[in-house]
């Protein structure tokens, strides 16, 4: 069960804060800030110009100690110099949707893990049409592998469907025990921007599986 | 595994860099940068020793290539990859990968492309967007951005045009389609009379991507800006606006690669400035400076008929200059009647009616003009010389006749062909001592307007640009 969002004002994770939260975070600043604005202000949703942040929230499953938890965070893009309004109108019509709606993904991811895990995007390697992201933990020895997807408008149902495939995905790697898995839906049936971070443990969840009342039983 | 992969982050920010100029539309920079990014994967391939970490810098490197548009070195790399040695989150990637990769690897990928946007051309201009967005690479750069300034053009995005068109020049300056292309809506506007959005879309031109041609086109339309002064102050200001900037524009086009400035159409654009620059000059009394933008404009396209019809009409009374010029122009191929009725006109004054003759003849053949008095006025020179020279007086009958029909209220119409009546019904009159009226018009300087129709549109704006139709060097 997870616990509901305050009501107070809730931190603003501005996107021009990326170079002081990865080593190539001036890259993710340059290159996919754009994306993320477009993603949040222009496309599926347009909010009135000027805009300059917007809410999401935030399905948490911390690496320690607490339960899963919603939590609310703003990401803002005041001061963004590398998407000008008229760049951003146009960017839907220069880059297929999907790679709009993953590269957001991404930024959102990189805000996210640094705000909640103060992990450092360290390896960002673009695949097919997935990608594989390693994450720097303060005090943890092996970088954390991390999964991250983005759907451009979703009910819940899609949105939990691919939480489960990503996280799928993490544990089809032979040995990856550990991994983040962080999906962000763009457009809910709410109009609201939900997004999760999870931290996936392969021991915990196959233990969780042997427990799932739907598991087939061996006759 | 044991390999670390791109520990640096050097793949990471390249791959990183390329996403960020795509979006921009920059594809030649998105090449560079994916083909950074694969060159570094490449490269810890050389030094990579488990197979896992082999597999999976080939992957990673074939990925680079491909998001480059480097298709066969994507798959010559692809081929190599051991799909079980590839990690496990990994290895369902791969057989979708290698089935894109042979596709646009395929020789006949860039014809497949342009057939699907050929078909939508003018059809729907944002579905031809998204096929360039899903494929940008099946087009050379500078046509890429070329076709996208097109389509945001048709779809009233003027800002996005200018920047694609400004980008399409920086990739292909020797292209001279891309001016062709950008000076063609805001002509058309001009043309149907909507000069509020002509100027709308050629002042973001200016802003956005300032160029010779658009300069010549705003100085055009400063000059209509100046027809339609409220008072004589604003009226001058408008005027200094246009020659201000056609001096600029025609001196920047001089300095374009030799592909631009040769272009026939955009040739065409700066002569409409050159000759409505001395227009104005000699309409507002200067006419010496009148005549040195005709000499420029002779100079600058001596191949070409109007800048001597414009010397004629505007050196019309130092008839030795006028007559050569307006020679010069038939010599040229001039299709318009204006020199033929000038030359006539000179004859007339010379009693040379036998060239008189020759020339009304010519100008009523090549008649497109709308001033039914001038019409007239060349009908009755052939029929006046047609009596001169002794010829048949019922076939002047019929041009004195047809002088009036085309214009009923000319003073001088009425007179001749009343005065051709009496004479046939004195049949002892010898015509050719006849008093005959013979009309004068004035030289049509005054008359001359920034005429838009057809002088300065391309017909050819349904067709999607192309390197053979440009002869583009890319």
């Amino acid at each position: 069960m997870l616990s509901t969002p305050p009501t107070t004002p809730q931190p603003t994770l501005e996107l021009t804060s990326l170079p002081t939260r990865h080593p190539g975070g001036k890259a993710f600043l340059e290159n996919y800030s754009s994306h993320v604005i477009v993603r949040l202000s222009v496309a599926p949703t347009p909010l009135p110009s000027g805009t300059i942040c917007r809410e999401i929230e935030v399905d948490w499953l911390p690496r320690r100690g607490s339960d899963a938890q919603r939590i609310r965070r703003s990401i803002g893009w005041e001061g963004n110099t590398y998407c000008t309004p008229e760049g951003c109108a146009e960017m839907p019509d220069l880059v297929p949707a999907t790679e709009i709606t993953a590269t957001a993904a991404v930024g959102i991811f990189a805000l996210l893990i640094s705000d909640l895990e103060q992990g450092q995007v360290c390896t960002l390697a673009p695949l097919g049409s997935g990608a594989d992201y390693w994450v720097d933990i303060e005090g943890v020895n092996q970088p954390i592998l991390a999964e991250v997807s983005g759907i451009r408008s979703g009910n819940q149902t899609a949105f939990a469907k691919r939480v489960a495939e990503k996280t799928d995905q993490l544990f089809t790697k032979d040995d990856t025990r550990v991994g983040f898995v962080s999906v962000t839906n763009f457009l809910t049936t709410d109009t609201t921007v939900h997004s999760c971070l999870t931290y996936a443990n392969r021991r915990k969840l196959n233990r969780e599986k042997r427990l799932s009342p739907n598991r087939p039983r061996k006759r | 595994m044991s390999h670390t992969i791109d520990a640096e982050g050097r793949a990471t920010v390249a791959s990183a860099q390329a996403q960020g100029a795509l979006a921009r539309g920059d594809t030649r920079e998105a090449q560079q940068y994916s083909s950074e990014a694969a060159r570094v994967f490449e490269q810890e391939l050389a030094a990579a020793t488990d197979d896992q970490s082999k597999n999976l810098l080939r992957f990673f490197a074939a990925t680079q290539y491909y998001r480059g548009g480097y298709y066969a070195k994507a798959q010559q790399l692809a081929e190599k990859i051991a799909i079980a040695k590839l990690p496990g989150n990994t290895r369902h990637l791969l057989p979708q990968f290698v089935k894109d990769v042979k596709d646009r690897a395929s020789r006949d990928y860039p014809s497949r492309i342009k057939k699907q946007v050929t078909d939508l051309w003018s059809v729907d201009f944002h579905k031809v967007l998204a096929i360039l967005a899903e494929h940008p690479f099946a087009f050379e750069p500078g046509i890429l951005a070329l076709m996208r300034a097109v389509c945001f053009e048709a779809t009233d995005r003027f800002q996005s045009a200018a920047r694609f068109y400004r980008k399409s020049a920086g990739y292909d300056p020797n292209n001279p389609d891309v001016y062709i292309r950008m000076k063609d809506l805001p002509a058309r506007l001009a043309e149907s009379g909507d000069f509020t959005k002509a100027w709308e879309y050629v002042r973001v031109q200016l802003e956005i991507f300032p160029n010779p041609i658009s300069k010549m086109l705003a100085s055009l339309l400063y000059h209509q800006d100046a027809r339609t002064a409220k008072d004589e102050a604003e009226r001058d200001q408008f005027t200094q606006e246009q020659m201000r900037l056609f001096h600029e524009a025609k001196n920047e086009f001089e300095a374009m690669p030799d592909p631009v400035k040769s272009n026939a159409g955009l040739k065409e654009v700066i002569q409409m400035g050159y000759k409505i620059a001395a227009l104005t000059l000699f309409k507002r009394d200067k006419k010496q400076d009148a005549i040195e933008v005709c000499k420029e404009a002779i100079e600058a396209a001596p191949e070409l008929p109007h800048p001597w019809r414009l010397l004629g009409v505007i050196d019309h009374d130092n008839t030795d200059v006028a007559v050569a010029a307006f020679r010069k122009a038939i010599e040229l191929g001039d299709t318009t009647y204006l020199p033929y009725a000038c030359l006539a006109h000179y004859a007339m004054i010379a009693k040379n009616y036998k060239e008189a003759g020759e020339m009304a003849t010519a100008a009523t053949d090549h008649w497109e003009g709308d001033s039914m008095d001038l019409l007239s006025i060349l009908y009755q020179w052939r029929a006046i010389s047609v009596i001169q020279l002794g010829g048949d007086f019922e076939y002047a009958g019929a041009l004195f006749r047809r002088a009036l029909e085309i214009a009923p209220e000319n003073e001088y119409a009425k007179h001749n062909f009343d005065h051709y009546l009496k004479t046939t019904k004195r049949s002892e009159a010898n015509p050719q001592q006849e008093t005959w009226n013979v009309p004068q018009f004035s030289m049509p300087a005054g008359s001359q307007s920034s005429n838009w129709k057809g002088d300065l549109t391309i017909r050819s704006r349904r067709q999607i640009p192309t390197r053979e139709s440009v002869g583009a060097v890319v």
